[in-house]
């Protein structure tokens, strides 16, 4: 039996860093909206005791892998092999979604990342792109962007200080809050690689410096510089994510009807019109929710995933190259390295996942890549944010894992480490995709994501390109000991932490040939869904996507009521 | 009372300059209530099959045993590698035990991976915040000098 419910305005599949900011926006135009949220209800007294290593390692508010899961195979020839637990992204569930858990850094994407590949191609000519690589321009650019990046940032109030990143886009003016205080650690990398020429700048990011009131009337106090960010909601809503900013603004409104609990495993239509979404309660019961207009605001593989499932758009087949739902699939690649000083405390207790360093001399284009080989750059960084003792027991290359050598070592190193990342971009190639998969199959009997993924040579020498850069800075700080960046592994590991950065699956662009959605996240085959998220970039960049997601999603809003306007 | 998981667990984190073994920290509780708690049942774990066994890394544990079977799958090759149980081993036995573990020269895959699950609960159980039952008083935060710990 299928409960039906009446129609409402718009139903919004997922309540996190998108699926609030169209309800915000939407409900302040006057719209009636439905939010759907698989994970559980929470506030902010729900999160209090958040200091705790162990909740982020038990991964207690990440999606539950027991239910629903992706599979991953290397190439196209073998079986896929069920993820059977979280390990190198962890994508959120509950209120919020992961704009709880992630780190706060909130950086615009560089004017170059939107039209990479005629930039590229223009540069060093065609050739330079590998053969296989799909790699296709935006559709639109960064100036296209910036108003919405403008709107997102003052919303958020979003800390930085413009100009101190020489690499970034243009901006209207400085950011709405000063950077964040510094912290030991991120300073002795800053100072490191400024002398070595390059570009430190405190990371623009989400976390308050100081008590901010936003154009909405949403006020959120200062952070305490507690460090508990990533992977851990904020106890006090310092860190901007959904349920600090744009969830009070559609709660206000009273036209925003959230449902928790409630998974959505189709979007129903006829005619090339969607009409609504099904979904099953926390009992297992279905419900069917009619809108005249639908977003997927799920992340990146339930947008994706939903799509396939539904039969809406036409999937992309690797072999011809035709249709555009799972082409371009994405992600980020990462490699840590890390100063060792004997003789020195780095007060790694005290901080923020957006207290960072960044340097974006080896970003996009940055640097000139005649004859190094590869295409693409990626930030380096260093970042005060804590992992408690836990995690932030990095140990001197030959540690034993066990025994005295190991305790002794936990003891001499704690807090004596400072931790830098290389963080570049990965391009998107033919056969690298989101499916369906044959197989495995979630709690309720569809098939699981399916996502064909490993590192190819291009990015091998971009992660050996940053790491070696990155070594520099390291012993540039003149530490006891340097633990030197690794290479990648053999295949891409789905058990190791790189970060919750996938994108693709349902891209923009403006041709409706090689795109899922315009350049205002409408499905081209479908004149009333929106797919909105990580899934529309064409690649990933070597900055963090969610600012520019955010942006997509205030783009996507304004396209929204145009369209219930004129509907 | 000590058990081969808790002889296993102080040959891991033996009592050092001061500081006190798994066991004295409590933190072999916490391993035990990890094991027979929702982690060591494989919940949060996709378990449908089929399990295959990859013929390449990257694909982290697919063996149909759970957690708490695949420890309990190391402690009896261990045992039976030593000819006895573990607990009336010596340390330097022990030690020479796990190192053939680590070495390749006793054990299979789903033995070392339990094993490097082993470890990792044992420094939870050592270094997390006392309220999971480990770290007793916060006995090993103090020993590292960890400043935080602020609830
Ligand atoms: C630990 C961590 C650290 C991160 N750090 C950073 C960072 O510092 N900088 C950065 O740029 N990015 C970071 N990210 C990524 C960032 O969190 C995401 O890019 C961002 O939250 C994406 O927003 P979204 O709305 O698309 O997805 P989400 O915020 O994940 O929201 C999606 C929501 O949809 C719900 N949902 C999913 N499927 C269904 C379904 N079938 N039915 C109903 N609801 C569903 C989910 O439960 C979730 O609440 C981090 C992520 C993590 C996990």
């Amino acid at each position: 039996m299928t409960r039906e419910h009446p129609g409402t305005d718009v139903v919004v599949v997922g309540c996190g860093w998108v699926g609030g900011i169209v309800a915000a926006e939407l409900t302040k135009a006057g719209a009636d909206v439905v939010v759907l949220e698989r994970g559980p209800w929470r506030d902010r007294e729900a999160v209090a005791g958040s200091h705790d290593e162990m909740l982020p390692r038990r991964l207690v508010h990440t999606q539950d892998t027991a239910v629903d899961t992706w599979t991953l195979r290397h190439d196209g020839s073998e079986p896929a092999l069920p993820i059977r637990r979280a390990g190198a992204w962890t994508p959120g569930t509950g209120v919020g979604g992961s704009s709880m858990l992630y780190g706060g850094v909130l950086q615009r994407l560089q004017p170059h990342d939107f039209v990479a590949r005629s930039a590229l191609t223009g540069r060093y000519g065609a050739d330079a792109i590998p053969a296989d690589s799909t790699l296709a321009d935006w559709g639109i650019t960064y100036d296209d962007l910036a108003p919405d990046y403008d709107r997102f940032e003052l919303m958020a109030g979003v800390s930085g200080r413009a100009g101190a990143n020489p690499f970034e886009g243009p901006r209207s003016g400085e950011y709405p809050m000063p950077p964040l205080p510094p912290t030991p650690g991120p300073t002795l990398f800053a100072e490191a690689a400024r002398r070595l020429g390059m570009h430190p700048f405190p990371v623009p990011n989400g976390t308050l410096p100081l008590p901010y009131t936003n154009p909405d009337g949403v006020s959120r106090p200062a952070c305490t510089r507690c460090g508990y960010c990533i992977g851990t909601p904020c106890e006090i809503g310092a860190k901007a994510d959904a349920l600090a900013t744009v969830l009070p603004v559609a709660f206000r409104s009273g036209r925003m009807d959230l449902r928790c609990d409630s998974t959505v495993f189709r979007v129903t239509h006829r005619d090339g019109r969607a009409d609504g979404v099904l979904y099953r309660d926390a009992d297992g019961e279905v419900h069917h929710q009619r809108g005249r207009v639908v977003v997927l605001a799920g992340y990146t593989f339930t947008n994706v995933r939903l799509l396939l499932l539904s039969r809406l758009g036409t999937p992309y087949d690797p072999a011809t190259g035709t249709g555009t739902v799972g082409a371009n699939y994405s992600y980020n690649l990462l490699t840590t390295g890390a100063a060792f000083f004997a003789d020195r405390r780095i007060a790694s207790h005290i901080g923020a996942g957006g207290a960072a360093e960044y340097v974006a001399d080896l970003n996009a284009d940055n640097v000139d890549h005649t004859g190094l080989g590869f295409v693409g750059g990626g930030l380096l960084w260093s970042a005060a944010h804590v992992t408690g003792p836990i995690g932030g027991a990095i140990l001197p290359p030959g540690t034993p894992r066990w025994g005295t050598g190991f305790t002794r070592a936990l003891r001499q190193w704690h807090d004596r480490v400072v931790l830098g990342v290389g963080h570049g971009e990965v391009l998107p190639y033919r056969d690298h995709t989101i499916d369906l998969d044959p197989v495995y199959r979630d709690a309720w009997g569809d098939p699981l994501a399916r996502i064909t993924f490993d590192w190819k040579p291009n990015e091998r020498a971009l992660h050996r390109f940053l790491g070696s850069r990155l070594s520099e800075v390291l012993h540039e700080m003149a530490p006891t000991l340097v633990s030197e960046p690794s290479d990648l592994e053999p295949h891409f590991d789905t058990t190791r932490y790189q970060s919750t950065h996938n994108t693709g699956g349902a891209i923009m662009g403006d041709d409706p040939a090689r795109s899922t959605v315009d350049t205002r996240m409408r499905m081209w085959e479908n004149e009333n869904v929106w797919v909105v998220g990580g899934s529309a970039f064409p690649q990933s960049a070597g900055t963090g996507p969610t600012a520019t997601i955010c942006a997509l999603a205030y783009r996507a809003s304004d396209a929204i009521r145009e369209h219930l306007g004129a509907a | 009372m000590t058990d081969d998981l808790a002889a296993l667990a102080d040959t891991i984190f033996p009592a050092t300059d001061g500081l006190g073994s798994a066991s004295d920290l409590g933190a072999v509780d916490y391993v035990r209530a990890t094991l027979d708690g929702p982690l060591g049942r494989g919940e949060h774990c996709y378990a449908a099959g089929p399990h295959r066994s990859p013929d390449h890394g990257g694909h982290g544990w697919q063996w149909a045993d759970t957690p708490a079977q695949g420890l309990a799958h190391l402690l009896t090759m261990l045992a039976d590698a030593a000819g006895g149980p573990l607990c009336t081993l010596d340390d330097t036995a022990r030690t020479a035990l796990l190192t053939d573990l680590d070495e390749g020269r006793i054990g299979d895959p789903l033995a070392r991976a339990a094993f490097a699950l082993l470890c990792t609960w044992v420094l939870e159980g050592a270094l997390s915040d006392p309220r999971h039952g480990g770290n007793a008083g916060g006995a090993a935060w103090r020993w590292i000098g960890y400043a935080g710990g602020v609830r």
